[in-house]
């Protein structure tokens, strides 16, 4: 197995000589994996789709890869895609739901709720529903900064908006959160 | 705000997942899923890639054809057209043909053909009547 400890550049490298694309591809998925799946998790909410999602992100990344120009960092590069493949499942999801009797198949606080692979306690529910209560962009934004704890720069890569859009978008999103939480706590 | 923000801060502490959980070794076999799902894709891609490569191909061949046929084609509506104009020249020959009795067709052919030939004998036979028989020998000696 190839060195564990090579860096992004180096795995790209890997990633584009012969023979060894299979090798490369396994240490980006050990070293991503987690992070793209809950930051996927975050915005899609139940596992199933989480799952779908994150093996369209790293099928995209398969595909793309060895077209990856270096401008950005690989992460930013990544979370981009997961983002992207995220909405489009939850946009899937949204078109489906129009035809669906079942309303619920559209809140995500109650998918949350019969989500077997959930066991927050009551805050984290709630949390979590206010989160689901803030528009997809804005979920995203604040998923980055409150949870991944990234920087305006990099937010500012991955969905590409401006530092001072992300900035008033986190704010609008913190205030509209804890007016839910205070409104729905106690 | 400031107390809110504190709700915010200690719902964090607790837990980096949110309350979220995967099943038990999700992660240990993703690596091994992904590369059999993608081995997978690649094998039914190159169909597809066919077909996309070939597309310009096709659509130029088909062209190609179309072009072929509509120069082929212009003579033979050309002909149809004229054989037409013949053939419709034709019956209208033969219905007038079964219409004309014999003497019908003769007195066609005198009037049309001889109309000249009478104005000239016409003629020529008034001028004789001016002449006497003196003038007519006159002009045959000189």
């Amino acid at each position: 197995m190839v060195d564990q400890e090579l860096t992004d550049i180096e795995i790209i490298e890997l990633f584009n000589s012969e023979g060894k694309q299979q090798d490369a591809f396994r240490l980006i998925m050990s070293r991503y994996k987690e992070r793209l799946y809950w930051h996927i998790r975050k915005i899609v909410v139940t596992h199933d789709d989480a799952d779908d999602a994150l093996q369209n992100c790293f099928i995209k990344i398969w595909q793309n890869l060895g077209g990856f120009q270096g401008n950005s960092a690989l992460y930013t590069w990544l979370y981009r895609i997961a983002t992207n493949e995220a909405l489009t499942l939850l946009k899937k999801k949204k078109k489906v739901s129009q035809y669906s009797i079942n309303d619920e198949d559209n809140n995500h606080g109650d998918a949350l709720k019969s989500d077997p692979y959930f066991d927050g306690n009551d805050l984290q529910l709630k949390l979590q529903q206010a989160i689901a209560t803030l528009p997809d962009k804005q979920r995203i934004i604040f998923n980055l900064k409150y949870f991944e704890e990234m920087k305006y720069q990099e937010i500012s890569e991955i969905t590409d908006t401006s530092i001072g859009s992300l900035k008033a978008s986190y704010h609008h999103a913190t205030k509209k959160i804890e007016a839910f939480l205070k409104e729905n706590i106690e | 705000m400031k107390e809110e923000n504190n709700i915010l801060n200690s719902i964090k502490k607790q837990a980096p997942s949110a309350g979220f959980k995967v099943p038990d070794n999700y992660f240990d076999s993703f690596e091994d899923k992904m590369m059999d799902k993608i081995i997978a894709e690649e094998k039914s891609t190159p169909k597809k890639s066919i077909l996309i490569m070939m597309k310009p191909w096709l659509s130029l061949a088909a062209m190609m054809i179309f072009i072929a046929m509509a120069y082929y084609s212009i003579p033979y509506f050309t002909a149809k057209n004229t054989n037409l104009a013949y053939n419709t020249e034709e019956v209208s020959l033969d219905f007038l043909a079964s219409r004309l009795n014999e003497t019908d067709i003769i007195d066609f052919i005198v009037e049309e053909d001889n109309s000249p030939i009478f104005e000239e004998l016409e003629t020529n036979q008034n001028i004789l009547e001016g002449l006497s028989i003196e003038d007519v020998e006159s002009l045959v000696i000189f």
